[in-house]
């Protein structure tokens, strides 16, 4: 048999899982797995994408992830490397989002504990916090073995990212392939490729609680797309003819003109919420921008019922008590709890109270399409919001990055398919829209993309414009320019007697920093002007930057804001 | 005027049905309220004030003080309606935080957001004097 090299046998097991994409920058340690891409994973379809931060190679990681609901791999060299792939493993880590995690290390004698080494860091205790499962690869012959286990790790339960910390000498270590316990094989020998389902038994009840449901509720989290339910999660809602309301991050599961769907957080979502006798929550923790659930958004748990659906049995109950719970994968799950209702009931006609809600919805939503009718000057943040998602078609991916920025844009940016919404929604980390469009662009490159951001937000990795021009890639970023950190500006001006500190920028040309990237670049003033730039930015062919200018005060306070600051500040009373 | 009092409450009838916003708001609306301000004797704060008031078409037709069964009740300590009506918290974010409790149909009280709005902006133009050490926040009026 053939001697292997260490890295040969990693980028081999890449190659099996199908890894279409290695995010990262490149760093002495790598080289092993750098060259083994450029002998023989480019032929197998395996890339290296070199962006200019490690940072955003782990959002480009997690935004491929979240459009394929394949697993994203991203990759960081020892010490700084490593260090500057947190951020974007963090976020990855808050949404649930599948990751492989690949980090050089020093070689196995002279790390863990690190002696002075250049650039040395003990790296799984980094990284044990943002991973579900860490493990250092310190001998050849476990690499098969520990690459496959991270996988299939990552893809189970509830998914996540997963850590491989590399040491050099493993990864140049040369070895027979005849003497490998496990050799790099497809998936399916290694890891489950049909999910668990929950008890029979239990899905019976749950069939039998929602038939007896007088006004039921269905309420899908971040689970749903990861597991591919959107489907089931229509049919169940379409058959019962119960009201969808969806967590933030989960928009997209059911289109948001569905006359079953309330917008997340809309006043018809939240009188839903309240108003239900049985809630069905599917892969959804109820966190705090699902205000808990508890009332008065929800309905009092001794009269509202709870059925979870979740494939981590450590998220049932977690916020609210729950009356059964259901362990499972949601589409399976779903699958045959659809079987059990229809067994019990003809499809359940339009319940009366559902035009109720959409009324409350319309009543909510009308003062923004108003709003959005303003030809200000700075322009509004709703008539840019309304114009820029008029041009796309349903179908584009829309990405979200920004503090007031993802607000506004809630009020008026309809989402129509799964997996189309990107926005870092547990961790509201900010710096994700570029990368996170690339991601994207990469993972679905037939369909149209777009970014929404802010400018502080858009500014923390807009060096990826690089990035982008060089792999050639066409999408459009629209810059929320207000030259300020809105939300903590709004917080201060409410809560602190408008004492500001550390909040306001200077103008930044952001058009002229992406036309010297090699991108599109525009800046718009006027409001008539939001349309034609996006068509000349969508036809250049590049990656474009609107950068709009925008009215600073409108921009900082989005009426939900007192809402939100509610929630995050709870117990958190000034004393003035 | 002191918070609650019947003067107060007089006072929120007239003001309220002459607000051309608050009566555009509250058109169709047939519902009766209770407010509750929960006493805080470590501030000052001795005694529960409950009144209530019912609104026919929009138009505030009744005013009273003490229980009375009706559609809606707001409950709160006293210092968080305080800080309500000087404008320290707007009465969505108290509802959000829970510290201004609700009980009847939720729905309807979120369908009239911008009224229950439009409301405080009046009840704040009252001058009002509050109980115990709240009494520094006393409104003027206007």
């Amino acid at each position: 048999m053939a001697e292997l090299m260490g890295a040969d046998l990693l980028v081999q097991c890449l190659i099996q899982e199908k890894v279409r994409y290695l995010f990262g920058i490149p760093g002495g340690q790598l080289c092993p797995i750098l060259d083994a891409v450029r002998r023989f994973g480019h032929d197998a379809g395996l890339e290296f994408i070199m962006t200019r931060h490690e940072q955003a190679a782990a959002h480009m990681a997690d935004a491929y992830a979240r459009v394929t609901g394949r697993p994203g791999v991203c990759i960081g060299t020892i010490g700084p490397g490593a260090a500057d792939l947190v951020p974007g493993v963090y976020t990855a880590w808050a949404d649930s989002i599948p990751m492989v995690v690949l980090t050089a290390q020093n070689q196995t004698w002279k790390s863990y504990p690190e002696r002075g080494s250049m650039q040395s860091l003990d790296q799984v205790d980094l990284f044990a916090p943002i991973t579900k499962w860490q493990a250092r690869v310190t001998h050849w012959q476990r690499i098969p073995e520990l690459v496959q286990r991270a996988f299939r790790v990552a893809l189970s339960g509830r998914p996540r990212p997963v850590h491989l910390d590399l040491h050099v000498d493993v990864l140049v270590a040369t070895g027979d392939e005849s003497s490998l316990t496990h050799r790099p094989l497809p998936p399916e020998r290694y890891r489950p490729v049909h999910p668990p389902v929950a008890d029979p038994d239990l899905i019976e009840r749950a069939a039998q609680m929602l038939v007896e449901a007088e006004r039921p509720l269905i309420h899908p989290g971040g689970g749903v797309l990861r597991s591919g339910a959107w489907d089931e999660v229509r049919e169940l809602a379409e058959y019962l003819s119960a009201p969808v309301t969806t967590s933030p991050g989960a928009c997209g599961v059911l289109p948001e003109d569905h006359p079953l769907c309330l917008i997340a957080g809309g006043y018809g979502a939240l009188g839903a919420q309240a108003m239900a006798d049985v809630v069905l929550l599917i892969g959804g923790r109820l966190g705090d921008t699902d205000f808990w659930g508890q009332p008065p958004f929800w309905g009092e748990p001794d009269q509202q019922k709870l059925i979870q659906i979740d494939i981590e049995p450590e998220n049932v109950a977690l916020n609210r008590p729950v009356d059964l719970a259901l362990v499972g994968d949601a589409k399976a799950t779903l699958r045959l709890l659809i079987e059990a209702v229809k067994r019990r009931t003809s499809p359940i006609p339009e319940r009366p109270e559902i035009a109720e809600y959409r009324a409350t919805q319309e009543a909510w939503l009308a003062p923004f399409e108003s709003q959005a009718e303003s030809d200000q000057k700075p322009i509004h943040p709703l008539r840019l919001i309304r114009d820029v998602r008029a041009f796309f078609p349903r179908d584009a991916i829309t990405v979200v990055d920004g503090g007031n920025t993802a607000v506004w844009a809630h009020y008026l940016n309809r989402i129509y398919t799964p997996r189309s919404f990107l926005w870092a929604s547990d961790s509201g980390h900010l710096g994700t829209g570029l990368p996170y469009a690339i991601g994207a662009k990469l993972a679905a490159p037939d369909r149209m993309v777009y970014a929404i951001c802010g400018d502080g937000a858009f500014a923390l990795n807009m060096q990826e414009l690089e990035t982008a021009a060089r792999l050639g890639l066409s999408f459009v970023v629209v810059i929320v320019n207000d030259r300020q950190w809105g939300m903590i500006k709004a917080l201060q001006m409410d809560s602190y007697d408008a004492r500001y500190i550390g909040v306001d920028f200077e103008d930044v040309r952001y058009d002229e920093i992406a036309r010297a990237m090699g991108c599109w670049g525009e800046r718009i003033e006027d409001p008539n002007e939001i349309t034609p730039a996006l068509e000349r930015a969508a036809a250049s062919g590049k990656p474009a930057v609107l950068d709009v200018i925008v009215d600073p005060w409108a921009h900082l306070t989005p009426p939900d804001l007192e809402n939100l600051d509610a929630v995050w500040m709870e117990g958190c009373d000034l004393p003035w | 005027m002191k918070l609650a009092s019947p003067e107060y409450m007089e006072e929120v009838r007239k003001r309220s049905n002459a607000d051309p916003e608050y009566l555009k708001l509250a058109k169709g609306l047939n519902a009766s309220f209770t407010l509750i301000l929960e006493p805080e004797p470590d501030k000052g704060v001795s005694e529960r004030i409950v009144v209530g008031f019912s609104n026919a078409d929009g138009r505030i037709d009744e005013i009273w003080l003490g229980e009375r069964p009706t559609d809606f009740t707001l409950s709160a300590p006293y210092g968080v309606w305080v800080d309500i009506l000087r404008g320290k918290m707007g009465p969505t974010k108290a509802i959000a935080s829970r510290k201004l409790r609700t009980r009847g149909p939720f729905l309807q009280l979120l369908q009239g957001a911008n009224r229950i709005i439009r409301w405080v902006e009046i009840l704040r133009s009252i001058p009002t004097e509050f109980e115990g050490e709240y009494a520094k926040y006393n409104l003027p009026g206007q």
